[in-house]
């Protein structure tokens, strides 16, 4: 029994195969449901967004379930399997349920660190645990996946700050004057660039916008998108004298403005706070504006120099992200082993294994002329008896084992499968396993690190 | 008393230690933990102050020693009552180092200054008068730090020094405005004070001399935060200048505390 993740995602599908592959919201619940009827597949929740469609699932084997898995994906969609197998993803065990916690923490998204996605993935989980598609195992990890993002977010702050030019001169306005609803936004020239900074400072909730334009025409109709008002190029200095934040975007080759022009301005602004963005190239605005006390001037190049200082910070919080993710790796497993059932359901798949084997050797004593090709046949179809006979046992196993009484249940479970002998020798490998990874942890740890 | 004031003391070094760890690498941990570490510091110190008052039968602000300790406990409690309420980063840590800087001038001055002259002199009028003054100086105090805090904000955002730091220190506008708003809280408590101290010295003292050095810096002190509300309401005055006119105000208040409070010829239990 194990965790595993199929499906596709920005990193390994381009959008035209994305979009191929989206389950609608409404869709999203029938096909978890019917997800939870594939041979193999134990519990399931599907997260699909614009940038990822990945189902997590609990499988009594990983190969099958993977199997399985890529089978429903290609039928739900009507795609070949062959035709989609290249993009996709596939990660088992302990790699699956690490990527469910960077998921849900923003580690694997596009934008580093947004927090929105954890919204998604718990929407699907509730989802999923609504209409019946979890059970223990997940149930236990979605919440420690939701609980752990939300606490990396908090701790860390990794998604606080702006990665997007646009936003970074709001949050850079908003470092200056606090709130935006009371200032008045002075947009100098009239075209795409300046229109798109004067809807994002709208959306922002500025009091006031007027747009000063070589054309008065054009400013009126920009400013009107935005109940603002317009003045021609003359009166820039007395629009400057009421403007608390200044876009300048025109296709002028000199400066607009400059410090000789604005200085004069100062004391009649009674010091007030100027706060200047150039997104012109060539730069509309005088770069002495910022000599002068009252003048916060940034252009294109700062915008961007925030965006990468924040990203930078976003890939500090994203490494401290993956240390704390480690020891909530740890406990997971720790709390699997807990359950006891994996032993168990281990020993009853070999068992099971053990006597398919036989049947096989016996049939192919007894009909010696069976081609390759039957052999084959022969040997899917009677492996396939044994999952779907062991399916309903090992959900129920996996229950049972969270369930009160635990203990007992499972020890009347192993008597009657007559398992119990096998069970301790499952519990003495996964022993023996555990002991190795620790030896190499710690041995990992020992090494010495330069890193201050 | 002596070991609960030592323990206030070595939690408040950790406290400040992990303000500074939180100050220079932005670790929450450190800034949760060193919060609930001020707070017992706070707690202590309470107690500390309480014990006084039981020990003198009085309420002990009469020595600069007492002074400086009710003056520190002051600091604290506003940091910690602004931090709860307005969650301005760094500003614990800014008033905190002021808070130990002031604890360590009380730690080194002798504690038995006069009492006998003090306990002669002492009347509710001088107590209302000193912890008018000592609470003036609180505000006036945090008032200065949220000017720092804004030149250091200013110069970040001048300088265009994108970070972490940037993005966690308040707006310029609501700095600004805490300034405005806390100096607004100590003007009004400084004369309300200074009326009632010349009251008491008219009263108690045989040579009331108004022109005693710690009587014209108090007055200084006054007209300086004056001109800070000349500057700030009637000429409107904001940003940068008036925050530099704020930290110099504040300096001033510094030496008419600590140097005038030496020359004056009847503040003598206070010298």
């Amino acid at each position: 029994m194990q965790v595993i993740v199929v499906g596709v995602n920005y990193k390994t599908a381009p959008v035209e195969i994305r979009e191929k592959l989206a389950f609608g919201e409404a869709e999203l619940g029938e096909a978890m449901r019917r997800l939870a009827k594939q041979k193999s597949v134990l519990e399931n929740v599907i997260v699909s967004t614009c940038n990822r469609t990945e189902i997590y699932a609990v499988v009594d084997q990983p190969h099958t379930g993977r199997y399985y898995i890529k089978a429903f994906l290609a039928e739900w969609f009507g795609l070949e399997a062959e035709a989609i197998a290249p993009y996709l993803l596939v990660f088992e065990g302990e790699a699956a349920v690490g990527h469910l916690f960077r998921v849900a923490a923003g580690l694997d998204s596009m934008v580093l660190g947004e927090t929105q996605i954890l919204g998604q993935v718990k929407d699907s989980y509730l989802l999923a645990q609504e209409i019946g598609t979890t059970g223990t195992i997940f149930n236990h990890l979605f919440k420690q996946a939701v609980t752990f993002a939300k606490r990396a977010h908090s701790e860390t702050g990794i998604g606080a700050h702006a990665v997007s030019v646009s936003y970074a001169a709001v949050e850079l306005a908003k470092k200056i004057f606090g709130r935006l609803a009371d200032k008045h936004v002075l947009i100098i020239g009239a075209g795409k660039m300046g229109a798109l900074a004067a809807q994002n400072l709208y959306g922002s909730g500025v009091g006031k916008v007027t747009v000063v334009n070589r054309t008065l025409e054009k400013a009126k109709q920009l400013a009107k998108q935005f109940a603002g008002e317009a003045k021609p190029l003359s009166e820039l200095s007395c629009a400057l004298l009421e403007a608390d934040i200044v876009i300048s975007s025109t296709g002028s080759k000199g400066y607009i403005l400059t410090k000789e022009m604005v200085a004069p301005l100062e004391k009649m602004r009674k010091s007030r706070p100027l706060f200047m963005v150039d997104i012109a190239v060539p730069r509309d605005l005088d770069p002495a504006l910022a000599e002068l006390e009252t003048v916060f001037l940034y252009d294109i190049d700062d915008l961007q120099d925030v965006v990468a200082a924040n990203l930078a910070e976003r890939q500090k919080a994203a490494a401290r992200i993956e240390t704390m993710m480690e020891a909530e790796l740890v406990a997971f497993s720790q709390w699997l082993q807990t359950l006891g059932v994996v032993p168990v359901i281990a020993a009853l798949r070999e068992k099971a294994l053990a006597i398919q084997a036989e049947t096989m050797k016996s049939l192919e004593r007894k009909l010696p002329h069976l081609s390759e090709r039957d052999r084959k046949v022969l040997n899917k179809h009677t492996k396939s008896i044994i999952n779907q006979l062991l399916r309903d046992p090992i959900l129920q196993a996996k229950e049972l084992a969270a369930g009160p009484n635990a203990g007992e249940a499972l020890e009347l479970f192993m008597k009657i499968f007559n398992i119990e002998d096998a069970v301790k020798a499952q519990q003495q490998g996964m022993k023996r396993e555990e002991t190795v990874r620790n030896d190499r942890q710690q041995a990992e740890a020992a090494r010495p690190s330069w890193q201050l | 008393m002596a070991p609960l004031y030592e323990l206030s003391i070595l939690l408040y070094i950790a406290s400040i230690l992990l303000y500074f760890i939180d100050f220079l690498q932005q670790n929450r941990k450190a800034n949760e933990t060193a919060f609930w570490l001020l707070s017992v510091v706070w707690l202590l110190q309470t107690l500390v102050f309480a014990f006084r008052i039981i020990e003198t039968k009085r309420f002990p602000i009469l020595t600069m020693s007492e002074g400086l300790y009710f003056y520190a406990w002051l600091l604290i409690t506003l940091s910690l009552v602004i931090n709860r309420l307005l969650r301005v980063d760094f500003i614990v840590f800014f008033t905190n180092v002021l808070a130990f800087f002031i604890l360590a001038i009380h730690t080194f001055v002798p504690s038995s200054q006069s009492p006998a002259i003090a306990e002669r002199l002492v009347s509710e009028l001088l107590i209302i008068h000193i912890t008018l003054a000592l609470g003036a100086y609180a505000a006036f105090s945090l008032s200065f730090i949220f000017s720092v805090l804004y030149m250091l904000q200013y110069s970040l955002l001048k300088r265009k020094k994108w970070g972490a730091r940037l993005w966690r220190m308040a707006d310029l506008a609501k700095l600004d405005f805490l300034s405005y708003v806390l100096n607004l809280l100590g003007l009004p408590m400084l004369l309300l004070g200074l009326i009632l101290g010349v009251i008491w010295a008219y009263i108690q003292i045989d040579h009331f001399h108004w022109y005693d050095a710690k009587v014209l810096g108090s007055f200084v002190v006054l007209l300086v935060y004056g001109i800070y509300f000349y500057k700030r309401v009637v000429r409107q005055m904001q940003g940068k200048a008036i925050a530099l006119w704020n930290i110099g105000s504040f300096l001033f208040l510094l030496v008419n505390f600590f140097l005038f409070g030496s020359l004056s010829k009847f503040h003598f239990w206070y010298a």
